[in-house]
């Protein structure tokens, strides 16, 4: 697996100090890219947060997903997480180091007191010290947050820098950014009221098998079911929402995403309602799988036009907190499908969230390289090379297309609805719960090209 | 070699000669002596020598291989120059296969060295991270460290190195205390083994009963002893309980921070700090709580700090907790009456928690000081007491003074709304197979799938069958890729016959197997592949019916299958198999015998006038068995009778003492008397011999028992959807596994319970009992199946509240099922609004649990509550005598006082 190293500078670690005005909670920032440009510390906020103690356990539940790794967990991947301006929100993201749970906390307006809010992202500093001073913050003192340095601190600054260096998994990078893609296609299936939104979330398996549940909505709580019946939301590996335990106190209500067509084990979000503020945590299908490797976005990476789309997408978006298909479509003289698919496509690169709770895209740019990573998709390569090769053949009929692969042969079939599938083991095994097989890209990308 | 000696130029040939001959040899000893004898510039010139050995050697793990490889890191450690390559020359991979840093030739080579050069490869060993597997540089480090008086390394994993090493065991010697006092690491180190992971057995590991030889202990003497600074290491302490992590290591420097023994002084100063350990692992959330309720009676910290801890404390779940904290609340209002206010608000908070008794003490608790704290509690009070279980609702109503709860209540002459899920649809099978290229992919999907659907399967048993009728060369054609890729290679005699076997079928398509061996097969005449000594019933009729389409597909080619079902649980529609006679009567057809027994057992009872007229029209002799089959309502349901299986001791010979284990059983099962030859056709017809022995009579036996514990058996969907309207029956045969899960604590017996719910057919006792034994099984997705099986049943109106109430009663009270299981398994299904289902079923299992069972078994309280809570939202009536006779009892158990509460909410 390949591995990039990233590397952080901040001014100074990440800390809860104790001023004349009571506390305050100064996050680092590190160089990320806002919308004059790519810079060095920005800074986003100075104001006071509206409820500190839920506040401060939900930044720790953050950190702690950043922290862990609910498979396999030997290996401790201590990443920083990112945070993100918007304008009128702020949003911390992480993303686990087993590449299964992504979680977001977004502190509204509601949540925050103070002057305006920026636009941008970048990382944030997250070490013992600050973890242990945020364990401490009582519900009485009003806290104040600095995300990021001031303009002062900036210019005077001649110390030495906080540097970091940490190897990222490119696996890892394309995960972060295709759980935008999985959690496009989620509705709200449920919504449990505090206290039963407790009694489940307690009820849930601690340690564990990590194996796939399904539940149900019945009346106002979730009932475990053994079997996806209609209306059930899959429930993968429920060990990982112990991250949800800090918060549980503080929660208003529990709310549940999901895909509606469920046969396989999908994934799903669960988001906890604060008091002006939302920790969502999305749960890849398997416990014992990653976020990347879905192959979602591969139809939308193989067409030939959705480049270009996705370049004249990017020069228009400037950090909105919601997308708005339509206006963009406006502005760029795109059809909203081809914007779509340049959003997805965008998606891919790390420059576009979903938030499952305003179900719209919001623009944000990963601080990481992730540019190569649709280029370095192995099933699109593998396709574009059995193209060159000349191994697709189109049969009479237009349904069926015939892929040579070394010494024999695999059928792909279009459907009346356009879907295609194809008789090689891999799709057997998955049946599109992974994106088309290597054929079925093959052959469309010859269709495309031939039509 | 030679060449490598000829471009140095102007250095004598030998000593490199003789390093590299004593490397090679792996004489360690020899190494310091002939590097002492060189001088810097021969030094550089060996090292092109070690670097070329050491890729030779790299692969060579043998005996004489790792002796040389010791040699060659001596070697080199002695000829580099630089520390930075002398530092990666000595950590490197290959050498890791033995501690070399014990040997005492390496630490001379290094010793001979300038000190600067020791200490900066001191330095960089010490910051490498640690390796999974293989020996560290500690001592070498140490040893260089120790000598030189450099600044000790800070790295992770030399301390965790210097950490491990005090506890090895090596003979007599002075306590850890003591020597971790004349260390000079220690004032540098101690503080940092607080950011250490995984080191709770560690920490805990006792190395003789002297005080102070165990690390807990001596951290504490040291800091008494002002070795390391007390207030430091306090502060290192609990920041690292704050920080979490593992819980043996939690507990661990828990164990830590009570032998340092902080005073009150010194906790009250961290007082936050202590406060935020309420939130994490039990154990220290119990020693938080100790500390800061001493805290609060000496004064020492402000009395906000109790509402905050409170409110922490007051939502966990541990009991002892709660109770705990209740108790500091009472003492601290009795104390103080100017904060009994504060206090009633902080026990108010217990009135959301899960568990009626911590309710009510917190209600004691507030009625004791309700009128000390004042008016001003009440509204928050009223507010909150909304959240109580409706027991303490007339308790609470009466002390503050307005009726609690009485808004969502329902009217209770209007009834109870029973919340069920909704009745599952059968799902249609879909359309049939259009095409060969769809069927090609739909095998391989079928053959790749670890459990195939029953949708699946028939579709493509189907589909070969349409298919090879429509074109056999384009078939074959397109199974191609297919059967490349899962060639036919025969069942083993040792396996059931599955789905996976329809390979058979594609087999015979292609034409791999000749006419004569298929025409053979049928009917289990001669060898077949698909038959052996392991099948299960089940397995028997599926290897009919797919030698039937082996033989179909080469010979008859009819135009498709009978049997193939209507939705995905087996059922078939009698509409939609006179049609298809029709059809075959048409195309001048026979259906196959097994095809078409199959789809008897298929139709369900019930048909309507207009298949009956059609079916009457129906001239072949099969369309007269099938109109008289359908007139007749086809085969009957079995009557089930109960038997009281317990075999006891048996027979010793032939079976191992270990394999004796049903000896002990004692089950309740069902008997049935079995269809015999079955029922008779207008011309004579019967069942095939495969599909009467799926319906043979059973009754519980020793064979039964040990045949259901036999590998093959393993009841799938596919079995079910053999006999799709007759769950009593496959009830009865699958009891004995379902038990197992409850009574000898199998997986995976009620995986079966929905399916059987779901399918048709009356569900008797032997229903009834699979559900019971499902509800008390010992893993919870099996209990969560059980759950699912008796909702859909409820749902669907075939349960019988009363069977399956005194089949439980029975079952518990003969120990099979557990009142913790089973109150666990009921607790699930009336949490989501099934309560008049769940009393009916408590209701009338009362007598059984209670009557033979002693008040103390486990979970009896939990049931008697659920039951308590049930009967109140469904307004259930009429005293049951068991409980009467429980609540009349002395004490004030659990189990009394619910039985009590039970009484008198059916008194009304």
């Amino acid at each position: 697996m390949t591995q990039s190293a990233h590397a952080y500078a901040y001014l100074r670690p990440s800390a809860v100090l104790d001023g004349a005005d009571g506390r305050r909670l100064d996050l680092a920032t590190s160089g990320g890219a806002t919308p004059l440009g790519a810079a060095a510390n920005p800074r986003f906020f100075a104001g006071f947060l509206a409820d500190p103690a839920p506040a401060a356990a939900a930044l720790l539940a953050v950190a702690d997903v950043a922290a862990a790794r609910y498979f396999q967990p030997r290996l401790r991947a201590s990443l920083d997480p990112v945070v993100t301006a918007n304008g009128d929100r702020l949003r911390f993201e992480s993303f686990s180091g087993c590449c299964g749970v992504y979680a977001r906390l977004d502190v509204l307006g509601a949540g925050l007191d103070g002057d305006e809010i920026g636009h941008g992202t970048t990382n944030v500093d997250v070490n013992n010290p600050l973890r242990e001073a945020l364990t401490r913050i009582g519900p009485a003192d009003p806290l104040h947050l600095a995300v990021g340095p001031d303009a002062l601190e900036v210019t005077t600054f001649d110390g030495p820098l906080v540097e970091k260096k940490v190897p990222l998994p490119e696996r890892w990078l394309r995960g972060f950014a295709e759980t935008q893609v999985v959690a496009a296609g989620f509705e709200l299936r449920a919504e449990l009221p505090a206290a039963e939104a407790v009694r489940f979330l307690r009820s849930l398996p601690r340690g564990g098998r990590g194996s796939v549940g399904w539940v149900v909505p019945a009346g106002r709580t979730l009932r475990p079911t053994t079997r996806p019946v209609p209306g059930a939301v899959c429930l993968p590996g429920a060990e990982r929402l112990a991250a949800l335990q800090r918060v549980l106190r503080h929660a208003l209500a529990l709310r549940v995403y999901g895909p509606l067509s469920a046969g396989e084990s999908t994934a799903s979000a669960w988001e906890a309602v604060l008091p002006g503020m939302r920790l969502t945590l999305t749960l890849s299908p398997d416990a014992s799988r990653g976020f990347s490797g879905e192959g979602g976005v591969l139809d939308a990476l193989a067409t030939g036009t959705a480049e270009q789309d996705a370049e004249l997408v990017s020069v228009l978006l400037a950090w909105e907190p919601r997308i708005e298909v339509g206006d963009l479509a406006e502005q760029s003289g795109l059809s909203p499908d081809r914007v779509r698919a340049a959003l997805t496509r965008l998606g891919t690169a790390g420059q576009i969230g979903y938030d499952t709770a305003e179900a719209a895209y919001f623009h944000r740019q990963l601080p990481y390289d992730a540019g190569r990573a649709e280029a370095a998709n192995p099933r699109l390569r593998a396709a574009r090379a059995l193209v060159e090769a000349g191994a697709v053949r189109l049969e009479e009929g237009g349904a069926t297309a015939v892929v040579t692969v070394e010494d024999h042969i695999q059928r792909v079939r279009t459907d009346a609805a356009g879907r295609m599938s194809c008789t090689c083991l891999w799709w057997a095994k998955y049946r599109g719960g992974r994106g088309p097989c290597k054929h079925a890209l093959a052959v469309g990308m010859v269709r495309e090209s031939g039509a | 070699m030679s060449v490598v000696e000829e471009t140095v130029v102007g250095v004598a040939p030998e000593p490199v000669a003789d390093l590299r001959a004593a490397v090679r040899s792996g004489s360690i000893e020899a190494i310091p002596e002939l590097l002492a004898g060189l001088d810097k510039a021969q030094r550089r010139a060996c090292l092109t020598t070690l670097k070329e050995l050491r890729k030779e050697l790299r692969d060579d793990w043998s005996h004489t291989g790792v002796e040389s490889k010791g040699a060659l890191l001596v070697a080199g450690a002695g000829c580099h120059p630089g520390p930075a390559g002398a530092a990666a020359w000595i950590a490197g991979g290959d050498f890791t296969s033995r501690e070399w840093a014990r040997y005492p030739e390496l630490h001379a080579v290094v010793e001979a060295q300038p000190q600067d050069w020791q200490i900066e490869v001191a330095a960089r060993l010490a910051a490498r991270p640690t390796r999974a597997w293989g020996w560290s540089m500690y001592l070498l480090i140490e040893a260089v460290v120790r000598r030189t008086g450099c600044a000790v390394p800070t790295g992770e994993s030399f301390v965790r190195d210097w950490l491990n090493r005090s506890v090895d065991r090596g003979g007599p010697r002075a306590t850890l205390a003591d020597r971790l006092r004349t260390d000079a690491f220690t004032p540098v180190l101690l503080p940092l083994l607080f950011e250490l992971a995984d080191v709770g057995h560690t920490l805990t590991f006792r190395l003789s009963p002297r005080p102070g030889d165990v690390w807990t202990e001596a951290v504490a003497e040291l800091a008494a002893a002002g070795v390391v600074d007390r207030a430091t290491v306090i502060d290192c302490c609990l920041a690292r309980l704050l920080r979490g992590g593992k819980p043996a290591d939690q507990r661990a420097f828990l164990e830590v921070l009570r032998a340092l023994a902080p005073t009150p002084e010194e906790y009250a100063a961290r007082a936050r700090d202590v406060v935020a350990l309420l939130d994490g692992l039990s154990v220290i959330a119990g020693h938080a709580q100790e500390v800061l309720a001493e805290l609060d009676e000496a004064g020492l910290i402000e009395p906000e700090l109790l509402t905050e801890a409170s409110a922490v404390v007051l939502f966990r779940t541990e009991k002892k907790l709660v109770r705990a904290q209740l108790g500091w609340l009472e003492r601290a209002a009795r104390r103080a009456p100017e904060r009994s206010g504060p206090v009633v608000l902080a026990a108010a908070q217990a009135f959301g928690s899960a568990d009626p008794g911590v309710q009510e003490r917190a209600l004691n608790v507030v009625a004791r000081h309700l009128t000390a704290a004042g008016e001003a509690v009440l509204p928050e009070l009223r507010f909150a007491a909304e959240a109580l279980n409706p027991v303490h609702h007339r308790r609470a109503g009466e002390l503050l003074g307005a009726p609690v709860g009485g808004g969502d209540d329902h009217d209770p002459d209007a009834g109870w709304n029973e919340t069920l899920p909704p009745v599952p649809e059968p799902r249609p099978l879909g359309a049939p197979i259009a095409s060969a290229a769809e069927l090609a992919e739909e095998l391989s999907a079928l053959l790749a799938a670890e459990e195939p659907e029953v949708a699946v399967f028939e579709r493509v048993l189907d589909g070969l069958v349409r298919q090879a009728h429509l074109d056999r060369t384009a078939l074959v054609e397109a199974l191609e890729p297919v059967r490349r890729v899962h060639p036919w290679h025969g069942v083993g005699r040792w396996q059931d016959c599955k789905p996976r076997d329809i390979l058979y079928v594609a087999a015979a398509v292609a034409g791999e197997t000749p006419p004569h061996r298929l025409w053979g097969s049928l009917g289990n005449k001669g060898h077949s592949q698909l038959r052996g000594r392991a099948n299960t019933v089940h397995g028997t009729v599926l290897a009919a019916r797919l030698e039937e389409a082996a033989w179909q597909v080469t010979a008859d080619r009819p135009p498709y299958l009978l049997a193939t079902p209507t939705d995905s649980s087996g059922a078939l529609d009698a509409a939609v198999l006179v049609e298809r006679l029709a059809g075959y009567e048409k195309a001048g057809m026979t259906p196959g015998k097994t095809d078409l027994c199959a789809a008897l057992l298929r139709v369900g009872p019930g048909t309507d006038t207009d298949s009956q007229r059609a079916a009457e029209a129906l001239g072949s002799p099969a369309g007269r068995w099938v109109a008289h089959w359908l007139r007749t309502g086809g085969l009957p349901g079995q009557p089930s009778e109960r038997v009281l299986f317990a075999p006891g001791r048996g027979s010793q010979h032939g079976h191992h003492y270990g394999e004796r284990w049903w000896e002990d059983v004692r089950r309740v099962a069902v008997a049935q008397p079995g269809i015999g030859a079955g029922p008779k056709g207008p011309d004579g017809e019967r069942l095939g011999p495969e599909f009467r022995a799926l319906l043979e009579g059973t009754e519980p036996s020793v064979a039964r028992v040990r045949k259901v514990g036999s590998w093959p058996w393993w009841p799938t969907a596919q079995w079910a959807a053999m006999l799709p309207w007759h769950r009593e029956e496959l009830a009865a045969r699958w009891l004995d596994h379902v038990a197992a899960g409850a009574d000898r604590d199998e997986r995976g017996a009620g995986r079966m319970l929905p399916v059987l719910a779901e399918a048709g057919g009356p569900a008797g006792l032997a229903v009834h009992l699979v559900v019971a034994y499902g509800l008390g099984a010992r893993h919870t997705e099996d209990r969560t199946a059980a759950v699912d099986a008796l909702l859909v049943l409820a749902a669907r109106g075939d349960l019988d509240g009363e069977l399956l109430g005194r089949e439980l009663g029975g079952l518990a009270a003969c120990g099979t099922v557990k009142p913790t299981r089973l109150a666990s398994a009921l607790a699930l299904a009336a949490g989501t609004g099934a309560y008049g289902t769940v009393w009916s079923v408590l209701g009338a299992a009362l007598p059984g649990l209670l009557g033979a069972a002693e008040p103390s078994v486990r979970g009896l309280g939990d049931l008697l509550g659920l039951a308590a809570d049930c009967a109140r939202r469904t307004g259930a009536r009429g005293p049951v005598a068991e409980v009467t006779a429980t609540a009349a009892k002395d004490g004030s158990s659990r189990v009394v006082k619910e039985a009590r509460a039970l009484r008198d909410v059916l008194a009304g």
